[in-house]
């Protein structure tokens, strides 16, 4: 049989709009880093110590001040700077926000993809563990836990890890067991490859996409969390500033002073709102059937 | 067929195993293969031809699994072989090509190091399997190498991504190439083109070559060999020529009948054998081809072997010359 090399066009090798473009064209996901960007880099400068005023230091001649020139937010009714409590207490929200959510990223994501991708003994104990984890309301389940352990902002950010293990778990299996039974990781076995390095290298990095937005998302739940702790006064100790300690000692004062309520509570919705954005937009921007053209 | 075979099945037999017991799917399949030698497992959707091929690599997963028979593969006994060693053995000396090329690449990872990949799995350098993946797709007859190596799949055709996966499963110079049904999922020009190349291959490398197929004619002028398969059994296993010209299965008959013939204006276009192959949980007392063969009658109460029929063998009790017409 006598078939003529064929001429086939080459691959145009179109260039690939990368996924970081990709998400600063939408605008929620636009939205989403500017604002995530804004409270980060806040955060950042309080660890650095670079507030206006110090965020633990009582004026009590400035007490319960409305915002002013010089107090950008007001003050508390102990004369402390609510801006600068507020970005001090973005940092410590973020701390405890990114511990548990890594936390809980890598242990779930490792139970998730063993227990898809091998079934059976691995199987079992694993979605035993996490359907157990998912019959408590994660409030109440961080809340026993973090007042189970001595209040530090470790043991927050560990017992809300453990709250959100299990969406890791969850979100991470359902894709694997589909990969699992996927042609080219099927190739990979018939061509002899380990079982680690078809783990490693063909099943972990066509599901990062999902783990990178879950990450996002979570993030925001997770400084929620630790704001809604803290307002139930089971979070970050005093007199470290909480977004969700402020809102609790602003309960009373409301009436009287506004700001001091509104200022932790705006941090909060921006935060969260910016993190969701950034969520959804991630979730389009990564997603592989967006291959060419933006 | 001289020399010692490469490959020799004999009475495998795959089975899903359940608590209730055991469901036989292939029926003690036998099969040789010599060196370079090419065979066509020709069978419906359900024959138990995949199963085989899978069972012989040893890649069923449970419930599936070998109940029976052995597989020898250049003088070692498969069945009995540690996962390790098998493993080894896979992707360097026996490979697969699969159905659907559009989904057996891995779409984050660029072709070349996939290719690449093939062999650093196997002990090869890195820089000399990143060498040695370029003048592959040279020679799979993808175009501008260089650049195509850093593609990935979304970037490529159908008939691209085949090739680039014929270039995976060659990488190592295997000795045996289980193609199974490597056309159905393209078009038929490319179809050519694909089948043309594989056999080229083939030639060039000496190896010996499965085809699971569907379809007779698509792989009539590439093989030596046809085998038959019918609901897990083998019915026929003969030289090609033979089973295209005298057919020793009623079964066979039935399938050549088949073959759609534009030229032949005596018979309607399309014909097709009535009834449909039994399922693993059907019981068939004898020859499993009974029920729909238009030759049946009492003898093939009793199950038929595999018998010597001039140069090749048939599963029927009733030689050709008795058939009706």
């Amino acid at each position: 049989m006598d078939v003529a090399a064929p001429s086939l066009p080459a691959a145009t090798g179109r260039t690939r709009v990368p996924a970081w473009r990709r998400l600063l064209h939408s605008h929620s996901g636009l939205i989403g880093v500017l604002l995530t960007a804004i409270i980060v880099v806040l955060a950042a400068a309080a660890v650095l110590g670079l507030t206006p005023h110090d965020p633990i230091a009582q004026a009590p001649i400035d007490r319960l001040q409305g915002p002013s020139p010089t107090y950008w937010f007001g003050t508390d009714q102990f004369g402390r700077d609510i801006f600068s409590r507020s970005i001090a207490g973005v940092a410590n929200s973020l701390t405890v926000a990114v511990v548990a959510v890594s936390l809980s990223a890598v242990i779930g994501t490792l139970a998730g993809v063993s227990a898809g991708f091998f079934g059976g003994r691995v199987r079992a104990p694993v979605l035993a563990v996490t359907n157990v984890l998912f019959a408590f309301p994660p409030l109440l389940l961080a809340l026993a836990l973090a007042s189970a352990f001595a209040r530090t902002w470790l043991t927050i950010a560990m017992a809300i890890a453990i709250v959100y293990i299990p969406i890791f778990v969850r979100v991470t299996r359902g894709p694997v067991l589909s990969l699992r039974e996927s042609d080219f990781v099927k190739a990979a076995r018939v061509l002899g490859f380990p079982t680690s390095r078809i783990l490693f290298r063909h099943v972990l990095p066509n599901i990062l996409p999902i783990v990178i937005v879950q990450v996002t998302l979570s993030m925001s739940w997770a400084v929620l969390t630790e704001a809604s702790l803290s307002f139930l006064g089971l979070g970050t100790p005093p007199p470290a500033p909480s977004l969700g300690s402020m809102v609790l000692d602003a309960k009373t004062l409301v009436d009287l002073a506004w700001w001091t309520m509104a200022a932790p509570g705006a941090v909060i919705v921006t935060f969260v709102v910016g993190l969701n954005l950034l969520g959804d937009g991630l979730r389009d921007a990564l997603d592989p059937r967006h291959g060419d053209s933006a | 067929m001289g020399g010692p075979a490469l490959l020799e099945v004999e009475d495998l037999a795959v089975a899903a195993r359940s608590r209730r017991g055991d469901l036989e799917i292939v029926h003690g399949v036998g099969l040789q293969l010599g060196p370079g030698e090419t065979v066509a497992v020709v069978g419906e959707t359900g024959s138990g031809k995949s199963l085989t091929m899978l069972a012989l690599m040893r890649l069923l997963s449970p419930p599936l699994g070998i109940t029976r028979g052995r597989v020898t593969f250049d003088g070692r006994d498969l069945t009995a072989l540690p996962e390790r060693d098998m493993r080894e053995l896979r992707g360097s000396q026996m490979a697969m090509v699969y159905q659907d090329p559009m989904t057996s690449l891995n779409p984050l990872m660029r072709i070349g190091a996939q290719v690449a990949e093939a062999m650093t799995a196997h002990g090869v350098a890195k820089s000399e399997a990143q060498r040695r993946s370029l003048e592959l797709l040279a020679r799979v007859e993808i175009p501008d190498p260089e650049r195509t190596a850093r593609s990935y799949p979304h970037e490529f055709s159908g008939g691209m991504r085949q090739r680039a996966v014929i270039a995976i499963a060659l990488a190592m110079r295997p000795k045996l190439l289980i193609a199974d049904e490597p056309t159905t999922a393209l078009d038929v020009t490319i179809q050519q083109q694909i089948l043309a190349l594989v056999n080229e291959l083939r030639r060039e490398l000496g190896m010996a070559t499965i085809w699971v197929t569907h379809d007779l004619g698509v792989v009539a002028r590439l093989v030596d060999r046809v085998v038959v398969m019918y609901a897990g059994h083998v019915v026929e296993n003969a030289p090609v020529d033979q089973l295209f010209h005298a057919p020793q299965h009623p079964y066979t008959r039935s399938l050549l009948a088949a073959l759609p013939n534009p030229a032949d204006d005596s018979r309607p276009a399309l014909v097709q054998i009535p009834g449909r192959p039994p399922l693993p949980t059907d019981v068939v007392e004898g020859c499993p081809f009974r029920p729909r063969c238009d030759q049946a009658r009492e003898a093939c109460r009793v199950r038929p072997t595999l018998q010597p029929r001039s140069a090749g063998s048939a599963a029927c009790w009733v030689p050709p010359a008795e058939w009706r017409p």
